[in-house]
């Protein structure tokens, strides 16, 4: 990265200081991470009950309960769906829980075991346009296996079925550079 | 009280919600190198595969939003999968150091607080929601009130954003 004066007037006026070019083909990752024999839980969250919900949760005590990912999204009956990702005995101790505490929670429930899971990180990955896109083109048709993707922050987490997280990463490391 | 290091709003955002059939898995690919195409950056998106079909959120910036729906406007097969909510924002809370209690907590005090949650998701380090952008202010004073932030940090919004050209690099000259 390399850091200029700015002599755009536009640039000026808006306050900013620095103009910061970052020149970089093919897109550099820290490097991948691949995580099998994970279970997948979902469940599907009530629109009125997030608070009983997250007491659920809440009060899990932590110690080994750790997630590898976490993700939700409100669906068109503006319920919760909540991912959720980890070891397979941290999620039986969260789902023994929630049952405990919300009867109905069973059959909002649904486990996908085993999962597979690659993440990755890169250089201001959640500012720069085009990174979902070099993922998806890596992946190719490989992309329809996904359970799951989330592109948070600098982060990339991609849920795969048993068996296809060796491969993906083989054709991400072919399409992403990482240095050194 | 569980403690965070910090708290970070974001600008503006408009959040795009896809949903496609299964059989239409190609339309997500599509749709990115559709932005990619116009340098569109999506700070967040969550994609899911139910067994109704793909469910997809994204946000980009709200500056954006008139530019992504006449981009979707040409290709009508994601444009009647798409639906926009404007005026939404990030709400990024680190490190959770995947902690569950810190999910539960964060999640119970939004929905106390009214807070509509449109989407969430974890990173290396942090947990981002996807919130209204007016109740930003309010939603960061919630977990003011509900973490004990280490040194005292006040949320903070960016106070720059990296845009990325596609201008190759100059050749140097020996």
């Amino acid at each position: 990265m390399r850091r200029e004066p700015s002599v755009d007037p536009s640039a000026r006026n808006k306050g900013m200081e620095t103009v910061v070019m970052y020149w970089e083909s093919p897109i550099k990752t820290y490097g991948f991470q691949v995580v099998k024999d994970l279970a997948l839980y979902k469940y599907r969250i009530p629109a009125d009950l997030p608070a009983e919900w997250a007491r659920a949760i809440e009060r899990i005590e932590d110690g080994p309960n750790r997630f590898l990912l976490l993700y939700a999204q409100l669906s068109e009956s503006s319920e919760l769906d909540l991912g959720l990702l980890c070891e397979p005995e941290q999620g039986v101790s969260l789902a023994r829980r929630i049952a405990a505490e919300i009867p109905a929670a069973g059959d909002r429930l649904q486990v996908t075991f085993p999962v597979e899971l690659i993440f990755f990180q890169g250089p201001h990955f959640g500012d720069r346009f085009g990174i979902a896109d070099f993922t998806y083109k890596a992946l190719k048709e490989k992309s329809d296996l996904l359970l799951a993707a989330v592109f948070a922050c600098a982060s990339i987490y991609l849920i795969l079925p048993e068996g296809a997280a060796d491969e993906t990463r083989t054709r991400l490391a072919d399409a992403f550079r990482i240095p050194g | 009280m569980n403690n965070i290091k910090g708290l970070k709003i974001s600008g503006e955002l408009c959040l795009v919600r896809l949903h496609t059939e299964s059989r239409d898995s190609g339309l997500l690919p599509a749709f990115c190198s559709l932005l990619a195409g116009s340098q569109i950056n999506m700070p967040f998106l969550s994609t899911e595969s139910q067994a109704d079909g793909i469910h997809t959120t994204c946000c980009v910036d709200g500056a954006h939003q008139a530019l992504i729906k006449r981009l979707l406007s040409a290709e009508p097969v994601l444009k009647e999968r798409a639906e926009y909510t404007d005026g939404v924002g990030l709400l990024t809370l680190f490190p959770h150091q995947s902690r569950l209690q810190l999910f539960g907590r964060s999640l119970r005090a939004l929905a106390q607080a009214d807070l509509r949650v449109f989407a969430m998701a974890s990173s290396i380090g942090a947990l981002t929601y996807v919130l209204d952008y007016a109740q930003l202010d309010k939603a960061a004073a919630v977990m003011q009130a509900c973490f004990e932030i280490t040194g005292n940090h006040a949320p903070f919004k960016a106070e720059f954003t990296v845009a990325q050209g596609t201008q190759r690099r100059p050749e140097r000259k020996e």
